[in-house]
């Protein structure tokens, strides 16, 4: 299928690495863990260098696993990414602007919305 | 009768799926962008985005196109601008709003301005969002 994070346990990928492959080659990405823990990640080799850092998909991607895994030391809070590195924190997004001024990319700026934020129901 | 759908890409937003479809977008205007993380909002009539990423474009936010946009309890102030969006390997000029106070902390990836760009298929109970141009097979 291609695009998807998938987590397997330690056991599961030794027992059929060959196939944990072939999905990565698929354009996944396999999140291998023990006992619910991470411990290696697959993922496809990138295709190219990252603008300012490398493939905009891949970055992207980058991104979205760099919040699941850290984002909620930051709930409530605005951060800037660029890949997994993060450049700066605040309390608001022109703050987080402001510090990365002069930053030669184009970084990610993004609130971290807490796991224990009220239910949005839409407007 | 049975229809059958083909996309070309698939997004798969599990990293941020307690807060909504999430997508990741670019914005540009007038030479300068800026990056961001946008909610997928088939309720939403426009594109909806947080005032500081306005300002960060360098957008005089107020010298846009003003409307109200209301919600389920609510009205609040929107000003519209013409940007390019790009998102995944696409990229469109659009009309978009930004919101007159920072109040308001969603963006949201309405109906004009996006939706229309696209045909989607959404699978909620694996995070997984399909995308195709609405014009491209």
């Amino acid at each position: 299928m291609g695009g998807r994070v998938i987590h397997v346990s330690d056991l599961e990928a030794v027992s059929d690495f060959a196939s944990m492959l072939d999905r990565v080659r698929a354009g996944d990405e396999i999140v291998i863990e023990h006992d619910s823990y991470p411990v290696a990640v697959l993922r496809p080799a990138a295709r190219g260098a990252l603008p300012g850092g490398g493939n905009g998909l891949e970055r992207e991607r980058s991104e979205f696993r760099w919040l699941a895994h850290n984002g909620q030391q930051y709930a409530g809070r605005w951060v800037a990414l660029d890949g997994d590195a993060l450049l700066a924190v605040g309390d608001s997004a022109r703050e987080v602007y402001a510090a990365i001024a002069g930053y030669a990319g184009t970084p990610l700026v993004t609130r971290v919305e807490p796991e224990d934020e009220v239910y949005f129901a839409g407007w | 009768m049975a229809t059958t759908l083909t996309f070309q890409r698939s997004h798969d937003y599990t990293a941020r799926r307690d807060s909504g479809i999430t997508v990741p977008v670019t914005l540009t205007a007038g030479g300068s962008s800026v990056r961001l993380h946008a909610k997928l909002d088939t309720g939403a009539s426009v594109c909806i985005f947080e005032r500081a990423y306005g300002e960060q474009l360098g957008l005089k936010v107020e010298d846009g196109r003003p409307i109200q946009v209301r919600t389920a309890n609510s009205e609040f102030q929107v000003y519209g601008h013409d940007v390019t969006i790009a998102c995944f390997d696409w990229q469109f000029d659009s009309f978009v709003f930004f919101a007159a106070t920072t109040e308001i902390q969603r963006n949201a990836l309405g109906r004009q301005g996006w939706l229309h760009q696209f045909r989607v298929g959404l699978i909620e109970y694996d995070s997984v969002l399909y995308l195709s141009r609405y014009n491209q097979e």
